[in-house]
């Protein structure tokens, strides 16, 4: 279980035009959840991811995670139990390495510290399989440099990558923004079969309300560093597109972000 | 012309070893490391010193990997714990090292290793004297016992580094360099993959100047100067020249080196005063640099298609 507890958050603190974000702020996620998170760009959508991973810390409150507090621990710490899938493609993956480089290093998350050998070639076979279920052609390129392949190629390996220690939560940041319609829509299937065949807890960020509302057990929606609807179960299945357009209408002036 | 290419090979490998080094920090981790100009006259001094003091000079390489690698550290550390930028810690490094290096001297700019017994020391191959096979070790070991002794080198830590790279250690070194955020998603802390790299780096540079000891039969103060753009100049000439082949990183270094020390040679002896020596250094670098982004811009365009 994930808790943010009286979460306090303003940026530009001593400046003479601060920003409160969070104004003791409450999220409980429970285990096997995947929640979709929507609201306006500055609502505090992203600052919650930075906050959970340790880019970013809380003035004041705390990140529990499994009982455990978060907020004394490090960054690559933290990165032990969490995978992150950032909107930059880039961002994921190592470019000079091969596919079966990358890959290898991610099976091996936390436990590269030491002088054994970096590619697990008894794992070719599995790594293979593993690609063959993006369907993307890539078990065929292992030994293609990354960085010679499509955006929505390596997003797609960067999501393997993140999954592939069977991580405690995984953190989706609008992980298919950057792609085209098609790749975009294949990357959020891709998604949403290995979120539910490995129940991990999912936390998605999502500007596309399609999205939003066709995957996940669980919506939040965030104004200004407040939560205004939070559904799940049955109440989540009949959400329907109108329903978060009127309220989006309802707390912002401008919604230009209609997808 | 014999002995001009033996030459060439003798120091282009005393180079190799250090523009390994800088491979290192500069093309796999991605810093410029300037400390390199301190390193590498510490290493020699250490190695000088224990020598002077009647210690194996194999011992003596092994203070002053040990010494560069402490130094290594202290760049790493002003870097990742300080929060200093690189290029400034190891502008720091380097300065302080002169001192440093004039404290272990024991405030001599210069040490003189004419009478002692170093690296290349031939006097115990004697034992075999009385052997079958000593005319053969007399005509064809004892004359070229250096360059044996120096290649030997060179492929050894060519082939210890290039085992490195392949483990996980070495596969979170080449990370840092490529995408440092990744180190971090992969559960480790950048900072100490960083401080290993410049430990890595600069001992092994360190490692170089006490060869150069031995080599040179003396240790000078100024033997640093310029080392930090020979070391990239090799490096960049290296895989500018054999960027289309498959070969290992390291093997385009050692070849990096040991051409650009064939330029210099050549340019020596063709009349150039060698005091213009830096200055053509200065020269080879912009060249290989220009050469390779103009190259690298090149491939990329042709690359870039396909996906575009």
């Amino acid at each position: 279980m994930l808790r943010f507890n009286k979460i306090h958050k303003t940026f530009n603190k001593n400046s003479d035009n601060p920003l409160h974000l969070y104004d003791n702020l409450n999220v409980q996620i429970d285990p096997g959840e995947f929640v979709s998170i929507i609201g306006a760009n500055g609502s505090g959508k992203s600052t919650l991811f930075n906050i959970l991973c340790g880019q970013i810390l809380a003035d004041q409150g705390d990140v529990v995670f499994d009982g455990e507090q978060f907020n004394k621990k490090k960054v690559y710490e933290r990165f032990k139990k969490i995978s992150r899938v950032y909107q930059d493609p880039v961002a994921g993956t190592s470019p000079s390495l091969t596919i079966l480089e990358n890959l290898s290093l991610a099976f091996d998350k936390g436990k590269l510290m030491n002088l054994k050998r970096g590619v697990h070639k008894e794992k070719v076979s599995d790594f293979k399989a593993l690609l063959k279920t993006l369907d993307l052609g890539l078990e065929e390129k292992m030994h293609v440099k990354v960085g010679q392949l499509s955006g929505g190629q390596r997003q797609a390996l960067s999501l393997l990558m993140a999954l592939m220690n069977n991580p405690k939560v995984l953190l989706l940041d609008e992980h298919t923004a950057a792609l085209d319609p098609k790749s975009s829509e294949t990357i959020m299937k891709l998604t949403d079969k290995m979120v539910a065949d490995r129940e991990i807890t999912t936390l998605m960020v999502t500007h596309n309300l399609q999205h939003a509302l066709d995957y996940g057990t669980r919506l939040i929606m965030f104004h200004e560093g407040r939560i205004i609807f939070d559904v799940k179960g049955t109440d989540k299945k009949q959400l329907t597109r109108d329903d978060l357009i009127s309220l989006f209408m309802e707390y912002n002036d401008f919604f230009v972000e209609i997808v | 012309m014999f002995r001009f290419i033996i030459n060439v090979i003798e120091q282009g490998s005393l180079y190799a070893i250090l523009s390994i080094g800088v491979m290192i920090s500069y093309r796999i981790v991605g810093i410029a490391d300037l400390s390199v100009d301190g390193t590498y006259p510490l290493g020699a001094v250490v190695s000088a010193v224990v020598i002077l003091a009647g210690g194996s000079p194999w011992l003596a390489l092994v203070a002053s990997l040990i010494a560069g690698a402490l130094a290594g550290c202290v760049t790493g550390l002003f870097h990742v714990k300080l929060k200093i930028s690189s290029l400034l810690s190891g502008i720091l490094v380097m300065t302080g090292l002169y001192s440093i290096n004039l404290m272990i001297a024991g405030g001599r700019s210069n040490l003189s290793l004419l009478n002692e017994t170093t690296l290349f020391d031939t006097t115990w191959l004697s034992m075999f004297e009385n052997t079958t096979f000593f005319p053969f070790i007399e005509t064809m070991i004892i004359p070229f016992y250096r360059l044996i002794v120096m290649v030997l080198m060179v492929l050894i830590i060519k082939w210890l580094v290039d085992w490195l790279l392949n483990t996980k250690l070495g596969y979170l070194l080449k990370v840092t360099g490529d995408n440092e955020s990744l180190v971090v998603a992969l559960g480790h802390d950048v900072g100490k993959v960083k401080i290993i790299a410049l430990a890595l780096a600069n001992g092994l540079v360190a490692l170089s100047g006490g060869v150069a000891a031995s080599v040179g039969r003396y240790y000078d103060i100024s033997l640093g100067t310029g080392m930090v753009v020979m070391g990239l100049s090799s490096v960049m000439l290296g895989t500018l020249l054999l960027r289309k082949t498959r070969v290992k990183l390291t093997t385009m270094v050692i070849v990096g080196s040991i051409v650009y020390r064939l330029i210099v040679a050549v340019a020596i002896r063709m009349g150039m005063d060698p005091q213009y020596m830096k200055l053509i250094t200065v020269v080879i670098f912009v060249i290989a640099i220009v050469l390779n982004n103009a190259s690298f811009s090149f491939s990329i365009n042709k690359k870039g298609e396909p996906h575009a």
